[in-house]
């Protein structure tokens, strides 16, 4: 039974996880686009000589005003040779909004200003190894770990519901090949299947195109489920009175798939394509992380854990883990959103 | 899958035997000689019978980058990942199971409902991004054991000390790999028992005089067939995150060998391992195949 | 004659979406050792949830609201749960209607009658068996083959023989049959009423039949007592009710019932239906319904009255202003 859209619409506002979720995803989203801005610093911008800088202090009142600043970093070494950060509290630097800084472009649209920004390097999340703020590799990395979610659940998509649609349509020998297609692809690990995968092709690519490949990769692997569900959909939705009808009245086998069993599926796709976001964004990360994925210098993510995987580094630099928040909060935020979208087009939950 | 992945590590261009070849210390003509042992100078599918039949001989090939055959490396890989995964599933099994029923019994109660807010927080988090913070943690703590299987002065140790070195290595893999678990096992548990309640007989057990615990007790055996179905899937699961997860700890198993091979370009160490996770899965698809014919009398074995 | 059983002025009240459906509104019946009262009505009077009140086996969001239940001088409403327990099974059984839900599948035929037996940690297993085996035979089940089967391998009627089993084994003083034969072949239907004719025969029980099909009271039961819309309106000796009905739908059931000879004649049937438990009619429930109604039937529930020795009525039309 399919709801009318605007009740749809209306539950879903009215449903407070899931209207909290679909307001993390906008704002990560809108972060991810208006990046450029919202970050202080570009995201390949060094400075060498504040490596691993901790996240800067930030104090709020200036006496008694609310006028945010911080101090400069100096250092000194202990006696591993390690480098101990400490405030220089000789002078203090105002955190400045809309401060003009580097310059950029934004589709058709360029500018120069930031959200905000010091006259002193400004650590949010704290700094690599090189010195790059993390805090805006990561509002440049959710654009590619963002991404891919969309444009994977959009080839998933056409994958999934016509080879599905088709099976189950059409039934017989072609029907039982499919799937037995999508069981293999569903009984293999998919971190085994990813890996492999991946490795057909070699190590030396640009990352546009190995972001590319991971999207068709990922698709590969996700089409299957959604496949399945759908042909069994197809298959109870063609001995329907509708489909008898359509059918008498001359319609191509085509166009009664296009018309009539496809948008009967919409609840269950719309559910599970926001459901299966998560693994691309997660596959992205661990395949980046392993540095299989996105290569330097450009960011996703999981490419930005890639320097957490060394134990040392975490336990004296634990804010290169920030990045794995924002991917558990993206994660989570669709998991949720999946659940109550899931609860609304139930019938029974209503 | 083997074919597939044997395929795939063909097409990986850049053939291992150009570096060695690169590299004086070996002798060309060795190089021939592997290469006519092997094959390797055949089409990929002649590489692929050959291949097929050595493994039936349980000849697995030489791992180029160990130098030494890829069996041994298997089996000690194997038995690791069977000790990580072994305790991951007892650990799960025996915390989830039981947790699912007390949700349930308790249902919307304050437990329940903190519960589920936890098990949904932990089914989202990346596994990855789990261990990663448990490593932190841990260096924080400072005596656990971070990553590895063993203590540089493993060998040093008597039989029980070694015993002990493994098992504190293993804490952190294993709870990292367990508490996604728990939270998936509790949830369904809770669902399938709730589901069971709701049947008749539940009513008529009521009626019989049965006290409370009597009636959860036969309602939860059978609220556990459905789990056993899953047993299959979650063996998949289990290998797939697994891997990863052994791949961040340095823990040396079949998953993390995999990331080596594919690195190294080592080809029969690859598919080896390939075989070895295939294996893995079919035995655990097995495995709960015949558990669920043993606890559901009304399925029968032919 | 002794009561077993008085069920006195109980309300049972379902509680949905902040309306109250009032399934059972002022029941008050008895029963006397060993007889078998055969309790009447259409589907959704009460019949069932005022047993299973009895029994204590409710559920959220159904409520005993008000009244009390008499078993052997206890009110079971105010004991404790555990004490229920000890009395559900034991002193009291319950066949229910369909048998295949009724028993788990995952557990042998023996092993659930084992279960049953009352205080079965005290007896010893080989004597446990015994019970088991002769409870069996009691019911015409050949307990060789039976006694460690499935259910699922058992056919209607066996299992309802097992039940049956079950709610004999320990010897109960009262039995609570809800419609026992309404999902079964009627070849079997008449087995079974066989079956509970022959047992009551030998053992000593009283027991509660719940149907819808008077034709089987005709022949298993003593006393009827006709329910309608959560109240009782007629209660007699079986023989009063099939051949001197006084309340309008008793008269009505009675003629709905088909007779041989009037061979396709149009069935008769009572016009209208059973009233919406969530808005009965004023005055008597069925007043709409009622070829005889006179005024006061509108305003005023008539009390349920003995008016002839032994013969309840709860109808304006006999003086019961």
């Amino acid at each position: 039974m399919i709801l009318k859209c605007d009740t749809k619409i209306k539950r879903l506002i009215k449903n407070r996880p899931a209207f909290f979720s679909l307001l993390i995803i906008s704002i990560l989203y809108i972060l991810s686009i208006f990046a450029p801005f919202v970050s202080p610093y570009d995201f390949d911008e060094e400075d060498r000589s504040l490596s691993y800088a901790p996240p800067t202090k930030i104090y709020l009142f200036d006496g008694f005003k609310i006028k945010p600043y911080f101090y400069k970093l100096n250092y000194r070494f202990d006696e591993f040779n390690r480098k101990i950060y400490y405030e220089d509290k000789s002078k203090k630097y105002f955190i400045k909004f809309f401060k003009r800084a580097n310059p950029y472009r934004i589709l058709f649209f360029k500018s120069d200003i930031h959200l905000f920004g010091a006259d002193e390097k400004i650590y949010l999340l704290g700094a690599d190894y090189r010195g790059r703020d993390i805090f805006s590799r990561i509002i440049y990395g959710s654009r590619v770990s963002l991404s891919i979610g969309l444009i994977g659940i959009f080839f998933t998509f056409f994958i999934g519901v016509f080879i599905g649609a088709i099976s189950g349509y059409f039934g017989g020998f072609l029907d039982n090949l499919i799937m037995r297609l999508c069981e293999i692809i569903m009984v293999i690990p998919s971190f085994y299947l990813l890996l492999s995968l991946r490795s057909i092709f070699s190590y030396s690519l640009t990352s546009i195109q190995i972001y590319f490949i991971i999207v068709i990769i990922m698709s590969l692997i996700n089409w299957a489920p959604i496949a399945r569900v759908i042909r069994g959909m197809a298959l109870s939705l063609k001995e329907k009175e509708f489909v008898l009808a359509s059918k008498a009245l001359g319609s191509s086998d085509i166009k009664i798939i296009l018309n009539h069993i496809i948008p009967h599926t919409y609840p269950y796709l719309i559910t599970s394509l926001t459901l299966s976001i998560p693994s691309y964004i997660l596959g992205e990360s661990a395949l980046s992380m392993l540095g299989l994925g996105i290569q330097e210098p450009y960011v996703s993510w999981g490419n930005l854990l890639s320097e957490a995987m060394s134990i040392m580094q975490i336990k004296f630099h634990p804010w290169i883990l920030f990045p794995g928040f924002f991917i558990f909060l993206a994660v989570f935020a669709f998991n949720v959103l999946g659940q109550s979208l899931r609860d609304i087009f139930d019938p029974k939950t209503y | 899958m083997t074919f597939i992945g044997f395929v795939a590590i063909n097409l990986a261009p850049g053939n291992y035997f150009d570096t060695l070849k690169q590299n004086p210390q070996i002798n060309p003509d060795t190089i021939e000689l592997y290469k006519a042992k092997y094959h390797l100078d055949k089409n990929v599918f002649a590489q692929y019978y050959y291949w097929l039949i050595n493994v039936l001989k349980l000849d697995f090939g030489y791992s180029f980058s160990y130098k030494i055959p890829v069996f041994s490396i298997l089996k000690t890989r194997l038995f690791n990942t069977l000790i990580l995964s072994l305790s991951v599933f007892f650990l799960s099994w025996f915390l989830g199971i039981p947790l699912g029923v007390f949700c349930a019994i308790k249902k919307n109660k304050f437990f329940d409902k903190i519960f589920s807010f936890f098990s949904f927080l932990a089914i989202s988090f990346p596994t990855f991004f789990l261990a990663l913070i448990f490593l932190y943690f841990g260096s924080l703590i400072g005596f656990l054991p971070l990553g590895g299987m063993r203590s540089f002065n493993y060998y040093e140790l008597n039989k029980f000390d070694r015993f002990l070195d493994i098992l504190k290595h293993l804490i952190i893999p294993t709870l990292v790999l367990s508490i996604p678990n728990i939270a998936i096992l509790s949830r369904f548990m809770r669902a399938s028992f709730l589901d069971e309640l709701n049947n008749k007989y539940v009513l008529f057990l009521k009626a019989k005089g049965l006290s409370n615990k009597k009636i959860y007790l036969h309602v939860l055996r059978n609220s556990l067939n459905p789990l056993i179905s899953i047993f299959g899937m979650s063996i998949s699961g289990l290998l797939s995150g697994a891997a990863l997860t052994e791949i961040i700890c340095n823990w040396p198993g079949v998953g993390s060998l995999l990331l080596e091979a594919i690195l190294a370009q080592d080809l029969f160490l690859f598919v080896g391992d390939l075989l070895i996770g295939g294996f893995l899965l079919i035995l655990g698809y097995l495995i709960s195949d015949i558990l669920l014919s043993i606890f559901d009398p009304r399925i029968q074995y032919q | 004659m002794e009561n077993i059983l008085e069920i006195k002025n109980l309300h049972t009240y379902f509680y949905i979406d902040s309306k109250i459906i009032k399934a059972v509104e002022g029941l008050n019946l008895s029963v006397r050792k060993d007889e078998i009262l055969g309790l009447v009505g259409e589907s959704g009077c009460g019949k069932t949830v005022s047993m299973h009140s009895v029994l204590r086996l409710l559920k959220e969001p159904a409520k005993i609201v008000k009244g009390e239940i008499i078993f052997n001088g206890i009110d079971l409403l105010k004991i404790e749960e555990k004490d229920m327990q000890k009395i559900r099974g034991k002193e009291i059984s319950i066949i229910f209607q369909e048998p295949a839900s009724s028993l788990d599948p995952l557990f042998t035929v023996g092993y659930q009658l084992e279960e049953a037996i009352a205080n079965s940690n005290k007896i010893k297993k080989s004597d446990r068996r015994k019970i088991v085996f002769e409870s069996l035979k009691k019911v015409k089940l050949d307990p060789k083959l039976k006694i460690n089967s499935y259910p699922f391998r058992l056919s209607g009627g066996e299992i309802q023989r097992v039940v049956i089993a079950m709610a004999l084994i320990n010897n109960p003083k009262l039995i609570i049959a809800d419609e026992p034969t309404t999902s079964l072949d009627v070849t079997v239907q008449a087995q079974i009423i066989k079956l509970l004719k022959g047992l009551k025969e030998g053992l000593r029980f009283s027991m509660i039949l719940i149907t819808h099909n008077l034709s089987l009271c005709y022949q298993l039961v003593d006393r009827i007592a006709i329910m309608y819309a959560g109240r009782l309106v007629e209660l007699a000796s079986s023989e009063i009710i099939f051949k001197e009905p006084l309340h309008p739908y008793t008269k009505a059931l009675l003629a709905c019932i088909p007779d041989l000879k009037s061979y396709r004649e149009p069935l008769y049937n009572i016009v209208g239906s059973v009233p919406d438990p969530k808005s009965k009619p004023s005055g008597c429930f069925f007043n709409p319904r009622c070829p005889f109604k006179l005024d006061i039937c509108k305003f005023k529930y008539p009390d349920f009255i003995e008016i002839k020795e032994g013969h309840f009525l709860s109808c304006h039309l006999y003086g019961n202003t």
